[in-house]
């Protein structure tokens, strides 16, 4: 299909040029309207745009991503295995694993997990990465510290109920199974 | 007045590097006599980062996250720029469902770039209001990145031989109504700011310099195309399916800075009829090619089967073993031609991963277009070529 070139149509200097006040009418007429259709939703107690956090929450999408964290399993163990590929595939080299051995069924766990969030840039490659679904991005994003030593999670830290995450895994689901 | 007759030496001031105005770090060293610029020296590089030397120790799937923070006002188009680039090295074709989801990821988050440097042009022109208008307007478009890829702005979406996601449920209607209410809210700061007297006499005649300049300097982009030539990447060769597509390209004509306004204000809108018309003919189909050299299996198999799972860990610590070549790709960014050039020696990394980045380029001639200004030409000059730091100074 051609596509066309056109030229923007630069206004002629109009009645607003030589009447500036004339602008100035239009600039008011615009912003009052704006004015009445914020007022008139928040008579309905719908506000147009602003949020009013923290009391109100920014209603977030199911794709959300936010920290990484470790999926607990009902048996209160962590899911990973320590296989390592979250740590591979980090572009920051955020996450730290101490692989260990047990005599349970999955035959090793993570002794140390830790995560250097004042590294981690949330991009989704650990994710993407893990093949046991044990590390997902959780929706919490309010992670703000006091001291370096606080943005370093360890495992205990990081271990989230499965249940907690499952709008997440669903999401993955998605398109992981289909 | 002459400079010698009040026995006074042209006064040298810093604009920048911390300036309200020149958002992005850039430093313009001015010799002034009274409020004429006499000579204008700017120093880029302040937000240097080692982008292209950091790449070549990432596998390639790696250097998607940094990427996004090239031009992090829309961080889609260099995702989608640098996963071409790595996609013509591999020689792989993407399939037709891929392309338009990404055409209609980058034209959104093109939405975003221009109603930011509009606005924010407008604001450091003291019109507070349009500025208020069009961020709602870019929260809304960012909105719809968020339901897409699941963060606002450092998107990591595109990946090589497709994109990390499907289409979220219900995005079609989603994005009909959210672009109706950015197109609303486009015509509002249109209103107020096109006509208006005084950001006419700010804005017309200045930052003037003729097409050949800029073609010599190497510009590209809405600057380019506000002084008259229409070299638009999407239609002089069309990527993606940009061929498939009706739009236009709007041009200027007097290359000045109220043209360079008017081409971006047409480019939201131009950009909102594609992302419509993709809406309307996406065609179902998988969105990741099916390549194992370079994309991951999928995770449904990886935990349920060996081979995917060998697969899943090859590719992940390997890295994709790119054959051994150079190859350069380009995109039209939000400010002109977003390229990468990438060696491969045939390893899972880059060798070599150059950014021809659009705002180094646009920055080239903004000395040329202040001097023999006055001083309060340099702001919308400035925000109009939109220099984004991360990307200029990578």
């Amino acid at each position: 299909m051609p596509v066309g070139v056109i030229k923007v149509a630069r206004p002629a200097p109009t009645l607003a040029q030589r009447r500036p006040w004339l602008a100035l009418l239009v600039g008011l007429w615009v912003a009052t309207r704006h004015f009445f259709q914020s007022a008139f939703l928040f008579a309905r107690g719908r506000q147009n745009f602003t949020v009013h956090f923290p009391e109100q929450r920014f209603l977030q999408p199911p794709a959300m991503r936010g920290m990484p964290v470790l999926v607990r399993m009902s048996n209160g163990k962590e899911r990973c295995v320590a296989c390592g590929l979250c740590e591979w595939a980090c572009p920051t080299s955020c996450i730290t694993i101490f692989p260990a051995e047990t005599a349970d069924g999955v035959e090793r766990y993570p002794e140390v997990f830790d995560i250097d969030m004042s590294r981690c840039m949330f991009c989704g490659l650990c994710e993407e990465a893990c093949p046991e679904e044990a590390i997902v991005m959780s929706r919490q994003v309010e992670i703000a510290c006091y001291s370096r030593r606080g943005s370093l999670w360890h495992k205990e830290d990081l271990l989230v109920p499965r249940d907690q995450l499952q709008t997440r895994l669903d999401y993955l689901h998605r398109h992981y199974d289909a | 007045m002459p400079v010698g007759e009040l026995h006074a030496r042209p006064m040298r001031i810093n604009f920048g590097p911390s300036h309200p105005a020149t958002h992005g770090t850039v430093r313009i060293v001015l010799d002034l006599d009274g409020e004429k610029i006499l000579n204008a020296d700017v120093q880029v590089g302040y937000l240097h980062r080692g982008f292209e030397k950091e790449c070549e120790s990432g596998h390639y799937y790696q250097n998607i996250p940094y990427t996004d923070r090239l031009n992090y006002s829309s961080a889609m188009l260099n995702n989608v720029g640098y996963c071409l680039a790595v996609e013509k090295l591999f020689g792989i074709k993407t399939p037709p469902r891929c392309e338009f989801i990404r055409v209609i990821a980058g034209e959104i988050a093109r939405i975003t770039d221009h109603m930011l440097c509009v606005g924010a042009m407008g604001l450091e022109l003291a019109a507070m209001t349009p500025f208020l208008y069009l961020l709602e307007g870019r929260e809304l478009a960012l909105d719809l990145l968020d339901a897409l890829c699941g963060a606002r702005i450092t998107t990591n979406y595109i990946r090589v031989g497709g994109v990390w996601a499907d289409l979220p449920e219900g995005f079609a209607p989603f994005c009909r109504e959210r672009l109706d209410r950015i197109a609303g809210l486009v015509d509002d700061a249109h209103r107020m700011l096109t006509d208006n007297p005084i950001f006419r006499q700010r804005l017309e005649g200045t930052g003037y310099l003729p097409a050949e300049e800029l073609i010599a300097y190497g510009v590209t982009g809405p600057l380019l195309r506000a002084g008259g030539v229409a070299l638009d990447l999407r239609r002089v060769q069309p990527y993606l399916v940009y061929g498939e597509l009706d739009f236009d390209v709007p041009v200027g004509e007097h290359s000045d800075n109220y043209d360079r306004y008017l081409v971006r204000l047409e480019e939201i809108r131009q950009s909102r009829r594609m992302v419509l018309q993709c809406l309307e003919r996406i065609p179902d189909g998988p969105v990741n090619a099916d390549d194992p050299r370079i994309r991951w299996p999928r995770k449904g198999k990886v935990f349920n089967r060996m081979e995917e799972l060998i697969d899943q860990f090859k590719l992940v610590t390997e890295g994709d073993l790119a054959p051994a070549g150079e190859v350069y790709a380009a995109v039209e960014g939000a400010n002109g031609e977003v390229g990468f050039y990438i060696v491969s020696d045939g390893s899972g990394r880059p060798y070599k991963c150059r950014c021809r980045a659009p705002s180094f380029s646009n920055m080239q001639p903004l000395a040329r277009m202040i001097t023999g200004r006055m001083l309060a030409d340099i702001v919308p000059t400035f925000d109009l070529i939109n220099m984004i730091g991360g990307e200029c100074d990578r």
